[in-house]
């Protein structure tokens, strides 16, 4: 035998056991008078040990069935099932934060440009000033919709009407009441004026200058268009457009809050012809509507 | 279809079987346990006694359950099958340990083997040996005679019939150390058997 011994410190009267001979005893392939002299118990020994054991016939067929059973139900391992409750439950939970980012900063946007409805707006409004934020209540914004409650004049050489909620409160038929006040009212210089008081309501200073601009209905040339956000016009402008950026708001210059200084817009006035009512309006061509506060506008 | 035994291949009708049985096939499940029971329960004998049925129906049923996500070779499945029952072995022993039980008091000269397993010393173990006729007795002996992790080897070689890599990967050992560790135990096997009279009867197969 080439093969050097691999086992040592054995009895002076066994040979080592070489490689090629332990793995067949190990595979029980060794008969007893075959192992190498020394080794025959235990080429033996592990003979035995390799035989098959008795298999217990019931409980062979109770497990087999069992197994069968267990393959057709396709019962999940617990390790997995556990995995994927676990990422379920995680992505349930990304989704549902993701689902409250989005709803949160669409509710604040909609509430820091004043697009919620009034009641909400006003309710946000009043909460967010408690903490110190600014946010547009609901009748002081440039949405169109929280301001609109004129009705729309088709034709004519103005734009379109635009009421509006004023500061002092409702007033549904504050814009009418200037409207009518504007047509009935004779042309003339003193025309502004009278529109003008019925518009603030006797608070009128037409012709004053408040130091915020050009204001009086008199003076046709200046053309000041501050109404930004609160006019609709019409759908049909005429070319000059003298009309367009007026309606605006008759302003008595010391009433409003300094937050409106650029959007003067209580009380629409407008200018044009033959509207039919309700709105406000200047009436004709160059009679021109007049405002203090810059927001009165002239052909 | 006849009946395999321990250490007889199933071949090319592998694939076969084992496709059927993760179709739920009644026959193929019963071919796969009649194949590798046999010695699954001889190695569960040698390692932890009496509760070698309970942990051996424990087996099957975790093989049955992940049965449809098994892909190899019958080597691969039968080192699969044999790790499942290594991992209740480990859990098993890690229970008991817990547990207080009594220790023989006439552990054979040498055996540090802790297990359940509770084999009478001899002056003549050869005799013992070479007397039994059953394939039981012979697992018993050897673990008696052997350290715990050299009988865990030696089981997994002899009565599980896996290569050395097997035995490695189902034990966490390097294969290097596998041969190390079982050249040991066949010494030590060899130095208590020494002398032992030959019986006529004893046949290896």
């Amino acid at each position: 035998m080439d093969r050097p011994p691999i086992a040592r410190g054995m009895r002076p009267d066994r040979p080592p056991l070489d490689d090629d001979s332990a793995a067949r005893m190990l595979q029980g392939l060794v008969h007893a008078d075959d192992a190498p002299p020394g080794y025959g118990a235990l080429a033996g020994l592990l003979a035995t040990a390799a035989r098959p054991a008795a298999v217990d016939e019931d409980a062979a067929a109770a497990t087999v069935s069992a197994m069968v059973e267990a393959i057709r139900k396709g019962a999940p391992v617990p390790q997995t099932s556990r995995r994927k409750s676990m990422l379920t439950k995680l992505l349930a939970g990304k989704a549902l934060a993701v689902v409250g980012v989005v709803a949160l900063t669409a509710s604040g946007a909609a509430a820091a440009t004043g697009s919620l409805p009034t009641p909400v707006q006003s309710a946000v409004s009043g909460a967010a000033s408690h903490v110190g934020v600014d946010l547009p209540k609901p009748n002081h914004g440039n949405s169109a919709g929280h301001r609109q409650d004129g009705k729309h004049r088709p034709g004519g050489d103005t734009a379109s009407t635009t009421g509006g909620a004023d500061d002092n409160g409702p007033s549904s038929n504050h814009g009418q009441t200037v409207s009518q006040t504007a047509h009935t009212t004779p042309d003339g210089p003193g025309k502004g004026a009278v529109v003008c008081a019925v518009a603030s309501g006797g608070k009128c200073q037409a012709g004053a200058d408040h130091g915020k601009g050009k204001a009086s209905g008199d003076d046709s040339s200046s053309s000041t268009t501050a109404t930004p956000g609160s006019i609709q016009t019409g759908d049909d402008h005429n070319d000059d457009h003298a009309t367009t950026p007026t309606t605006g708001s008759i302003q008595t210059g010391g009433d409003h809050n300094d937050d409106h200084a650029t959007t003067p817009t209580t009380g629409s006035v407008q200018t044009g012809g033959d509207e039919s009512g309700g709105s406000a309006g200047s009436g004709k061509d160059g009679s021109g509507s007049s405002g203090t506060d810059g927001s009165g506008s002239q052909h | 279809m006849p009946t395999p035994t321990t250490r007889q291949s199933l071949g090319d009708q592998f694939p076969g079987i084992l496709t059927a049985a993760q179709d739920g096939g009644e026959w193929a499940v019963a071919v796969l346990y009649r194949w590798l029971h046999p010695a699954l329960i001889g190695y569960l004998r040698g390692r932890v006694g009496a509760d070698a049925e309970d942990l051996a129906s424990e087996t099957w049923l975790a093989v049955a359950r992940r049965l449809t996500s098994f892909s190899g070779d019958e080597t691969a499945f039968r080192s699969w099958v044999f790790t499942i029952a290594h991992r209740r072995v480990v859990d098993h022993h890690r229970a008991t340990a817990r547990r207080p039980r009594l220790r023989s008091l006439t552990r054979a000269e040498g055996d540090d083997h802790e297990g359940p397993v509770e084999v009478r010393a001899s002056d003549d173990p050869a005799g013992e040996v070479l007397a039994a006729l059953a394939g039981g007795d012979a697992v018993r002996r050897i673990v008696a005679l052997l350290p715990k992790e050299q009988a865990d080897i030696v089981l997994l070689r002899v009565v599980a019939g896996l290569p050395v890599e097997d035995v490695a990967a189902i034990t966490g050992r390097r294969p290097g150390t596998v041969g190390v560790l079982q050249h040991r135990a066949l010494r030590r096997l060899a130095d208590r058997l020494a002398d032992a009279p030959r019986v006529p009867g004893t046949t290896p197969r």
